[in-house]
């Protein structure tokens, strides 16, 4: 009895959640297949007639072709270069003590404590 | 060449915007501390503790799916749900029969409109962290306490918790100094600062300092304030992980 009262609230909180997190999805993914102007006559209901004309415009007017390209290319030397390149440094740190060992470990990492938006200006200007 | 001293740090200070942005700034790292981190952990430990509970999976797929989103297409998706006039949130509330609410022109709602849009964005990246974090301890201990009488939540607080305490700081330097630097929503869903510069952070209005009014004095001594602010507090945070 009690026991089942409590998965009751606990599946309630999950479920509350879950939605929060999902429904904008399911929206964009609805609103993506609508027309523009059922987007706001008709908000949360199904496409009533599905269209993919929004994909293509987004590919082709959108340049969208262009911008996967790019992102692609960003994500591969990243993703790439970052695992190979951080794993190798991570090792000696966390193996072995040296001198420097710990200043060398918070000089690493205050690299990611740099806002993008404040280094912007001395990158474009060299 | 005039050396202008500390004119420029002056500016900033004397500057009242500034301080709404560095306001807002703050209000972010309350958010991020104080919701994503402790939901994502009371999240994390209900999927973690509780065996009777089906489609684990669904939900952890569920919680994470917000982060698979670039933070561009969120900015665009919420804009069109907080629209005004017909947007799918105003609709559920003239359903309920409320007034519409204005989400992002009213000065006092909009930053919070904005915050909400991260949080929703964040809390599941903290979830996975923590539910991480909880599985790498041995099921020993956990087994143990719980043969020892320990309640649900006494294990949380006083095995877990302290089990993946450098976790938990780990997830705090990242919110922290992550809230201090954030752009992305802020620039897209309020282009103009929102209403009166009431949702303006540090990072946009830097931006706007540099790129739109040329003031690179000015806006060099708030790069190197916001730098300076985000590197002690990410310091402290960073130390913290180390030490444990």
């Amino acid at each position: 009895m009690n026991a089942k009262i409590r998965l009751l609230i606990i599946y309630f909180v999950l479920i509350i959640f879950a939605a929060w997190f999902i429904f904008p999805i399911y929206w964009a993914i609805t609103a993506a297949l609508k027309e523009s102007g059922e987007i706001f006559t008709n908000p949360w209901g199904l496409p009533s007639n599905p269209t993919l004309q929004n994909f293509i415009d987004a590919w082709i007017l959108g340049g969208f072709s262009t911008a996967y390209i790019n992102s692609i290319i960003l994500t591969l030397l990243t993703t790439i270069v970052v695992i190979i390149l951080s794993a190798m440094v991570a090792y000696p740190l966390s193996r072995f003590t040296f001198r420097l060992r710990n200043t060398l470990f918070y000089l690493i990492v205050s690299g990611y404590m740099i806002p993008p938006i404040a280094i912007l200006i001395p990158f474009i200007l060299c | 060449m005039t050396f202008v001293g500390l004119q420029n740090w002056m500016n900033i200070f004397s500057d009242k915007v500034f301080w709404i942005a560095f306001r807002n700034n703050i209000y972010l790292v309350i958010a991020s501390v104080g919701f994503e981190i402790t939901v994502g952990l009371l999240l994390a430990y209900i999927i973690f503790i509780e065996t009777g509970i089906k489609g684990k999976a669904f939900f952890r797929t569920a919680f994470f799916n917000p982060m698979i989103f670039i933070p561009a297409a969120v900015a665009l998706l919420w804009k069109l749900i907080y629209f005004p006039v017909g947007g799918p949130l105003n609709e559920i509330l003239s359903h309920l029969g409320m007034q519409p609410i204005d989400w992002l022109g009213d000065p006092f709602i909009t930053v919070w409109s904005i915050i909400l849009v991260v949080v929703w964005q964040w809390t599941g990246w903290y979830f996975i962290l923590s539910l991480t974090g909880m599985s790498a301890i041995s099921i020993e201990i956990i087994e143990s306490a719980i043969i020892d009488g320990a309640s649900r939540w006494r294990l949380l607080t006083n095995v877990i918790i302290p089990m993946m305490k450098s976790n938990i700081f780990l997830q705090i330097t990242l919110a922290t100094t992550g809230s201090l630097m954030y752009f992305d929503l802020f620039w897209i869903m309020a282009e103009a600062g929102g209403p009166g510069h009431s949702a303006e952070v540090l990072s946009t209005w830097l931006y706007k300092q540099t790129f739109m009014w040329s003031n690179v004095g000015y806006s060099q001594a708030m790069a190197a304030f916001l730098t300076i602010v985000t590197f002690l507090v990410g310091y402290y945070w960073i130390r913290q992980v180390a030490r444990t």
